[in-house]
Order: structure tokens, then C-alpha cells, then sequence
């Protein structure tokens, strides 16, 4: 689904991804895990297509396709979600509103019909249903006003509402206490399906005892240092970031 | 000073042989006040950013009496407010085809202004020859003005009814309509009366309109600036308001090449509120200022002042916002806010907010920024799909529409918004 080879990427002058190579089959779950400054969150930035990353090396490849060459928009319509770290607050505009704007370009893209206000409603309805969430969030300004625990959890909803192929989890475990934690959690693993795949970003162990993944990545200074199975991101926890100075 | 003799000579038309003396000697004085001092140029304070050359090097004939163009100006007027009194102007001349006015209740007066005058004799000349600057479009207005609104609500009446306005103009060749208004809102009344500006051609519409707000009375008075791209609009509108009455005035400017709204209101009557807002949005080469000045005169009296804008390509908006607290008008709290956001590299804006206080006891305060449109916040709404051109529209809709929210009449909010909405479409379509 997602073949990532080489990749190279800086800001300005400061060159942040170092040949990052990785590979993510549907269906599959993948943690990035690593300290602060190690590129996790330029890798999220770089897939999503935010401005300001240079590429200067490496491809990546998204179901067959170039996927550096489209704009962030075109990717979000062929399925490739970002969940972010810091969801922006934007005053002024109705929550409804813009997860209607958002669903109807993706069912667009896709060659579906367009919701109606009903129609998106009863979807609205079913899916807050499916993550246990209130009803609450639609008729407020996108996430202003919202604790950190509801940003994150207005995140998860869009997630599902927008049914992606690929989802990019952008250390949306930072800032939640323990029960929101589970409960967005709980959301994405019931979003977990065998054609959707995740990538996980995250600096604590914590969230993977509620996610469970399939491959742990230990990114450390703009490289994957370490690859294995979910016990490596147990053994991360135990010796701390301090022990990848040996692998480094 | 100069260009005053022609722009005179240019703008007349033969006497009509039945007009009062009054009005014939008023007409005169404020033709002989503009050939005296001319329009106003970039050294007054108050027009120090408005750039009138393409105006002044204009040469206007006076607007032709003319049917107007039927088809646009029935899909005009499907546009109004429904349920609404429409009176309706063609190149400043009364229209009584389109118009359609509701049942009014016993001594209300809506309709023609010339009608209203002629009924009137003296007491309908509302010129005032200014002392000071220059006050070259109040001048022209009165020396040239054909027609306009007159709505007069006795005391104690409600218009069930808001009244829409419709001025339409049309012309191939540059030719300028001079309107006059004129509301007054008895003591206790209430009204709402929403105005809409547009045309096809090179037009210039010149309005000066008054309002007065009796005490208790209540007025909302809405406008829609959404004249031709070849157009020019000047206006000005002078507002009391009394003891205990509000005003709540909202305009909303879109169109014309260039235009200038001069707002004065006088807070005259203790505890009287003052609604004077607006939203203003200006692409390619617009030129577009609100001047405006409130005098708060007596005590307790509250002013809420809200423009917001965005300026695309290499428009230029100018916000000049005086607000001004007499010795008198104690515990007056007056709040102004403008906030402008640059859509274009090339477009400026300049914002110069006033605030003139001579009493000890107020609550006054302002605001203005210029800035960028969100990139954050169009990068979120990006990444979930949303093409660049629709996220610029929500995001500048979401920008002004607390300046619209602030339109106490909730058709008149909708009418707005739907011609925002529109100018949105037109400049952001959605691939």
C-alpha cells in the first residue's frame, strides 16, 4: 500500500529524514517510536503533504502512485488520513459544516453521490455511535473551545467518518489522560480493518498497550535504527531512547 | 477648484419649471458651495487615503430617465427579501411598476422622496451647507438630486413589513444618479429597512441619506453595496439617534471600482445604542473606504463598531473610524474593532482608528489588525479533503461572519449572507 524508499527530507537548511525506507501492507499496523527531534512528526508532515518539507531524495510510493507528486488535498480524497498532533482550531466555522464539506469531496473524488444534510446526519449518528462519542461536538466552531482529550477525539471521528485507506496517527496520544486515552483507543481499533492500514507515531509505549501493532520502527535521527515486533517497543520502554546510542 | 465648473456644467440638466423655489434656492446654494471649494483632495485628514482622480477625471452626464433592463432587474428583485414593501429605483427615478408596497398602518409615508418634498415645501431641505472642509458629494447630491426613498413611521407604529430598497443604474456612457433619502422613525416606532446598490455600466451613484432615530424608536437599516465593477459609489449617511432608541446599521460592500461610504451617527438622546458595522470585500483594482464618525453627545450611550474585510488581488480598502466622547457623554461605552485580511501580495489596506474623548467616565475601546489568511488552518482543512479554493472560501466566510451576525434581523442576516456567498463563488469556484 505504502512503499516509502530512501527518503530524504529537510526544512530550510536543516536536513531532518536521512533515507527512511518502510513498507506498510494493508491491513497492517506500524509504530514509529523515537525520541524528540528524531523526524517522526516531518514524516507524518512530508506523507500528509504540508508545505514548507523539501524532498530532495527518495520516493514514495501510495497504492501505485507518486504520492509527493499530488497536493494534500488530492492525497486526503485518495485515502490517506492524518490525524494530527495539534488539531487546528479554526473559529467560524461549524464543525457539521466542515466534516460535510470534507466527506462530500472524498464521496466526490470517489465518484459517489453527495450527502444531504439528512443523509450526512444519519452517517454523523451511526458513526458517533460505533466510537461512543457525544453528540455535542458537531455545533461548535472546529475544535475551539475543545479540551485536548475532545480535539483528539474530533480527530478519530473524522478518521472514521472519511473512511481512509491509510491513516497517520501523529502522536495523538500526547495530552490525554488515561480515560481518554483508552477511549480513543478503543476507536481506532475498532476502525482497524484488512484493507486499512495504520502508521503510528508516537514517543510513549503507553499508547501501544491499547493498539496493539504488527511492526514497531525506532526512528533516531532521521533513520529507522530498529525494526521488530511489538516486544521491541516493550524493551524500549525498559532501557529508555538512551540505549539507541549503541545502534545509532 | 478647477475641475469644480465643468463637473457642474457636465452634470446639469434643464430646470424642471415646477420645482418650488425652495428647493430651487437650496439647490443653488449647494451648487455655489461646490464650485467654491471643489472636491476634497488627499491633504484632508478625512480623505487622506482616498484616491477620487478616477472619479473627478470622470466626465459624467446626468443619469437618463430610462425603463432599465426588465429581465435583470426582475431577477433583482426575486432576490429581495420576501414579505417585504419594495420600492424600487432606476437611475434615481421612482419606478412605481416594480415597486409594491405592503398595507402600511394609518400615517406612515414610503415611497418617493420628490412625492414626500413636494408635500412638505420647506421643512423637506434637508441640506445643510457645512461649515469647514470641503463637503463636495453632500453638495452635488443636493444641487442634482432626481429622487429617493422617504419613509416616515409616525410615533408608536411597528412596520410589520421590513422595506427593501432597490436602487438600480444603467449606462453605457459614464452618467451619475444623485439619490436622496430620508427616514424618520417617531418616537417608539420601529422599522427595518434594507438598501441594495447595483447596476450595470459605467454608473456613479451619489447618496446622501438621512436617518432619524426618535427616542425609544428602533431602526435597522441595512445596506447592500454590490454595484458594477465599472461603477462608482459615494455615499453619505448622517443618523441621529435619541434618548433610548438604537440604531443597527450594517453595510456590506462588494462592488464598484471605486467607492467610499461616509457614515456620521450622533448619539443625541441619553442611553441611545449605535450599530454601525460592515464587511467589505474588494478584488482586482477596487478601491473601496468607510469613513466613519460617531458622536456621542449625551450620557450612557453605547456604540458597537465591528468592518471586517478580506482583499484579494491589488484592491485597496481603507478604514477611517473616529469615534468621538463630548464632555457631556459620561459612561459612555463605545467599542470599535477592524480587522482586514490581505488575500492578494499587491492588495493594501489603511486602517486609522480615532478616538476623541473629553469625558472622565467612559469605557472606550479599539482595535485593528491587517493580516494573512490562516495557513494552518487552510493546510487542516486541506488534509481532509477540502480543494484549496473552498477551504480560502470557508475560511474567509468564517472571517466575516461575526461581523454579520451582528444584523439583528434575521432575513436581512440571510440576504447578506447569500451575497457574500455569492461573491465567494465567484471568486473561489469549486473545481
Amino acid at each position: 500500500m505504502l512503499e516509502i524508499k530512501n527518503l530524504h527530507a529537510r526544512v530550510g537548511d536543516n536536513e531532518i529524514l536521512k533515507g527512511i525506507s518502510l513498507t506498510v501492507n494493508p491491513g497492517e499496523v506500524h509504530a514509529i517510536m523515537g525520541p524528540n527531534g528524531s523526524g517522526k512528526s516531518t514524516l507524518a508532515s512530508v506523507l500528509s503533504g504540508r508545505d514548507g518539507y523539501e524532498v530532495t531524495e527518495g520516493s514514495v510510493t501510495y497504492l501505485g502512485q507518486d504520492l509527493l507528486a499530488l497536493d494534500a488535498d488530492v492525497r486526503a480524497r485518495e485515502g490517506v488520513f492524518l490525524a494530527f498532533q495539534y488539531p487546528v482550531e479554526i473559529p467560524g466555522v461549524n464543525n457539521m459544516y466542515f466534516l460535510r464539506a470534507a466527506v462530500n469531496s472524498v464521496r466526490k473524488h470517489r465518484g459517489e453521490p453527495e450527502l444531504d444534510a439528512g443523509q450526512f446526519l444519519k452517517t454523523v449518528r451511526q458513526t458517533l455511535k460505533l466510537l461512543d462519542l457525544r453528540e455535542d461536538l458537531l455545533n461548535r466552531a472546529v475544535n475551539v473551545g475543545f479540551s485536548g482529550g475532545e480535539k483528539k477525539r474530533n480527530e478519530i471521528f473524522q478518521l472514521a467518518l472519511l473512511n481512509p485507506k491509510l491513516a497517520i496517527l501523529d502522536e495523538t496520544d500526547s495530552g490525554l489522560d488515561i480515560d481518554a486515552l483508552r477511549q480513543v483507543s478503543d476507536g481506532v481499533n475498532k476502525l482497524r480493518s484488512p484493507d486499512r492500514a495504520f502508521v503510528l507515531i508516537t514517543h510513549y509505549q503507553r499508547l501501544l498497550d491499547y493498539i496493539v501493532p504488527d511492526h514497531v520502527h525506532v526512528l533516531s535521527q532521521g533513520k529507522i535504527v530498529m525494526s521488530g515486533d511489538k516486544s521491541l517497543a516493550k524493551e524500549l520502554e525498559k532501557s529508555g531512547y538512551a540505549m539507541l546510542g549503541d545502534a545509532a | 477648484m478647477s475641475i469644480a465648473a465643468p463637473f457642474l456644467d457636465s452634470l446639469a440638466s434643464p430646470r424642471d419649471q415646477t420645482e418650488p423655489a425652495w428647493l430651487s434656492r437650496s439647490r443653488d446654494a449647494a451648487r455655489a458651495h461646490f464650485a467654491e471649494t471643489g472636491f476634497p483632495t488627499r491633504r484632508h485628514e478625512a480623505w487622506r487615503f482616498t484616491e477620487l482622480k478616477s472619479l473627478t477625471g470622470t466626465n459624467f452626464a446626468p443619469a437618463p430617465a430610462l425603463a432599465g433592463d426588465a429581465t435583470v432587474i426582475g431577477e433583482r428583485l426575486c432576490r429581495l427579501l420576501s414579505h417585504a414593501s419594495r420600492v424600487v429605483f432606476v437611475n434615481g427615478r421612482f419606478d412605481a411598476d416594480h415597486s409594491h408596497i405592503c398595507t402600511l398602518p394609518d400615517g406612515v409615508f414610503l415611497g418617493s422622496f420628490a412625492d414626500w418634498a413636494a408635500r412638505n415645501g420647506e421643512a423637506a431641505d434637508l441640506f445643510q451647507r457645512p461649515a469647514g472642509a470641503p463637503d463636495a458629494f453632500r453638495a452635488l447630491n443636493q444641487g442634482f438630486f432626481t429622487d429617493g426613498l422617504a419613509l416616515i413611521v409616525p410615533p408608536g407604529v411597528t412596520l410589520d413589513h421590513p422595506v427593501h430598497v432597490l436602487y438600480w443604474g444603467e449606462a453605457a456612457d459614464p452618467a451619475a444618479a444623485q439619490l436622496k433619502g430620508l427616514i424618520r422613525v417617531g418616537a417608539g416606532a420601529k422599522a427595518t429597512v434594507i438598501e441594495t446598490f447595483t447596476g450595470t455600466g459605467r454608473t456613479w451613484t451619489n447618496a446622501a441619506m438621512s436617518v432619524e432615530v426618535a427616542e425609544t424608536a428602533h431602526l435597522g437599516h441595512y445596506r447592500l453595496q454590490d454595484e458594477a465593477l465599472t461603477a462608482f459609489h459615494t455615499g453619505t449617511l448622517d443618523v441621529t439617534i435619541g434618548t433610548d432608541a438604537a440604531y443597527d446599521g450594517f453595510t456590506l460592500s462588494l462592488g464598484a471600482s471605486m467607492a467610499r461610504q461616509d457614515i456620521n451617527t450622533k448619539l443625541i438622546g441619553d442611553r441611545a445604542f449605535c450599530g454601525v458595522s460592515g464587511v467589505y470585500l474588494l478584488a482586482e483594482r477596487q478601491e473601496s473606504t468607510v469613513a466613519t464618525v460617531i458622536e456621542h453627545i449625551a450620557r450612557d450611550g453605547r456604540t458597537k463598531e465591528v468592518f471586517k474585510g478580506c482583499l484579494a488581488d491589488r484592491s485597496h480598502g481603507v478604514f477611517q473610524g473616529q469615534i468621538k466622547v463630548a464632555q457631556t457623554a459620561q459612561k459612555t461605552d463605545a467599542y470599535q474593532l477592524n480587522k482586514t485580511i490581505l488575500l492578494g501580495d499587491r492588495a493594501v489596506m489603511d486602517a486609522k482608528p480615532e478616538l476623541e474623548i473629553f469625558a472622565d467616565d467612559v469605557k472606550c475601546s479599539h482595535g485593528a489588525t491587517v493580516g494573512d489568511l490562516d495557513e494552518a488552518a487552510e493546510f487542516y482543512l486541506r488534509s481532509r479533503g477540502i480543494a484549496p479554493e473552498q477551504a480560502r472560501a470557508m475560511l474567509i466566510e468564517a472571517f466575516v461572519v461575526d461581523a454579520v451576525e451582528l444584523v439583528g434581523h434575521e432575513q436581512a442576516r440571510d440576504y447578506l449572507t447569500d451575497a457574500i456567498g455569492r461573491w465567494l463563488a465567484l471568486r473561489h469556484p469549486e473545481k
